[in-house]
């Protein structure tokens, strides 16, 4: 077995401490301090990040509040006006239907004074036409002459019968 | 058929005397450069971007860096930090060692025991003059366990000197044997592969198999490497 040859042994030890201790000084010295490096800086930015996303969501925060009462202040706003409208719309439709009533009731009036006026005067001159009729219809039926004056006697006296 | 402990032989490549040493550069030496080259390759070149939201390779980079800082940080605490690169050194090297070992025709210098126990030694002593540093020679209530009461002192603390004098034994052990049964285990199985002709088929699937799980065994025994240097690091700066 080779590995039991006392022969072998200081090349063995020679070269181990010839690469080992080379090895060690370049990772202490040289490679484990960058792979420490890099992660201490990936902590650091980490914890930065971390910090500024803190910030920029208290930042959000703030604005959405800020955001929320222009809102609501915006809303009270808008609710004052269109309350205010539809008062001016409500008390302006009033005034109009009043003024229109006010009308529509004097037309009213009026119209019904002249029909009243238009019936009296039909009614008057139905004992013209009755009159003329009772003239003309004598003629026609009985060859009587009759003078206007007595048609519209006899039209008056049986006006007066029918009541 | 070459034998299955062939492909732990070692042979020079460059030779070299130092003081009347023969320290040539073997082809363990070489795999030894090859694993510290991918290694410090890895590391760097995997975090050149040294991207805040990371590739692939920087991520495997990143990945293997908060494996070891967990482990350590789990084991010890947080004043394991300052023995970081020490544990993630070794946890890298060995795991590189071992899987640089599963490509066909290469070497395995973590199957030398001569290799293992090395490190293992030097973390040993290294614990053991942390331990001191930190506690003087308080350092030696370490070996009674805390509770006991004292007619097992005689018992009890020679025991637990043995079973602490053993640690290098045991750590180095582990890994090397490890190693060493299951290259020489894939060799064997892959020898009846020739030889069963179309039953040959059996062999071959074991021996894929097999593969699978010596890949997991690699890093399975690199991660049991690190965390047992990190308990150790654990008892000499907390005694139990």
């Amino acid at each position: 077995m080779p590995q039991l040859d006392p022969s072998l042994f200081a090349t063995q030890l020679f070269w181990l401490a010839l690469t080992l201790i080379p090895l060690y000084l370049v990772l202490w010295k040289v490679a484990l301090p960058r792979v420490g490096d890099v992660r201490a800086r990936r902590r650091e930015r980490i914890e930065d990040d971390l910090k500024k996303a803190e910030g920029l969501k208290a930042e959000a925060e703030a604005a959405l509040a800020e955001y929320q009462a222009v809102i609501a202040q915006a809303t009270q706003k808008a609710q004052d006006a269109l309350r205010a409208a539809a008062h001016e719309a409500s008390e302006d439709a009033a005034r109009q239907r009043e003024a229109l009533s006010v009308r529509l009731t004097a037309e009213g009036d009026a119209a019904q004074a002249r029909i009243e006026a238009e019936s009296r005067r039909v009614i008057d001159d139905i004992g013209v036409i009755a009159s003329e009729l009772a003239q003309s219809a004598a003629r026609r039926l009985a060859g009587a002459d009759i003078s206007p004056e007595e048609a519209v006697a006899a039209v008056a006296a049986a006006q007066r019968e029918a009541g | 058929m070459a034998s299955p402990l062939k492909q732990f032989e070692i042979n020079p490549i460059i030779p070299l005397q130092i003081g009347g040493a023969d320290v040539s550069f073997t082809n363990s030496a070489l795999y030894m450069a090859i694993a510290a080259v991918l290694c410090a390759g890895f590391m760097i070149f995997g975090m050149r971007r040294g991207a805040i939201v990371p590739g692939r390779l920087q991520c495997a980079v990143e990945l293997s860096y908060e494996f070891i800082a967990n482990l350590l940080r789990d084991t010890v605490g947080s004043e394991g930090r300052k023995y970081f690169p020490f544990v993630f050194t070794i946890f890298m090297f060995v795991l590189f060692g071992n899987l640089l070992g599963m490509t066909p025709y290469s070497f395995t210098f973590t199957s030398h025991i001569i290799v293992t126990f090395a490190m293992a030694f030097v973390i040993f002593v290294g614990v053991t003059v942390l331990g001191f540093v930190k506690h003087g020679f308080h350092f030696f209530s370490f070996f009674v366990p805390p509770g006991t009461p004292l007619p097992l002192y005689p018992l009890l603390i020679p025991i637990e000197i043995i079973s602490y004098l053993s640690r290098p034994i045991s750590l180095s052990v582990r890994l090397f044997a490890n190693m060493l049964a299951g290259h020489t285990l894939l060799k064997v199985i892959a020898g009846f592969v020739g030889l069963l002709g179309v039953f040959g088929i059996l062999p071959l699937a074991f021996v894929v198999a097999l593969t699978g799980l010596e890949v997991l065994i690699a890093f399975l025994q690199a991660y049991v490497f690190a965390i047992l240097t990190c308990l150790y690091i654990n008892d000499s700066l907390n005694l139990h």
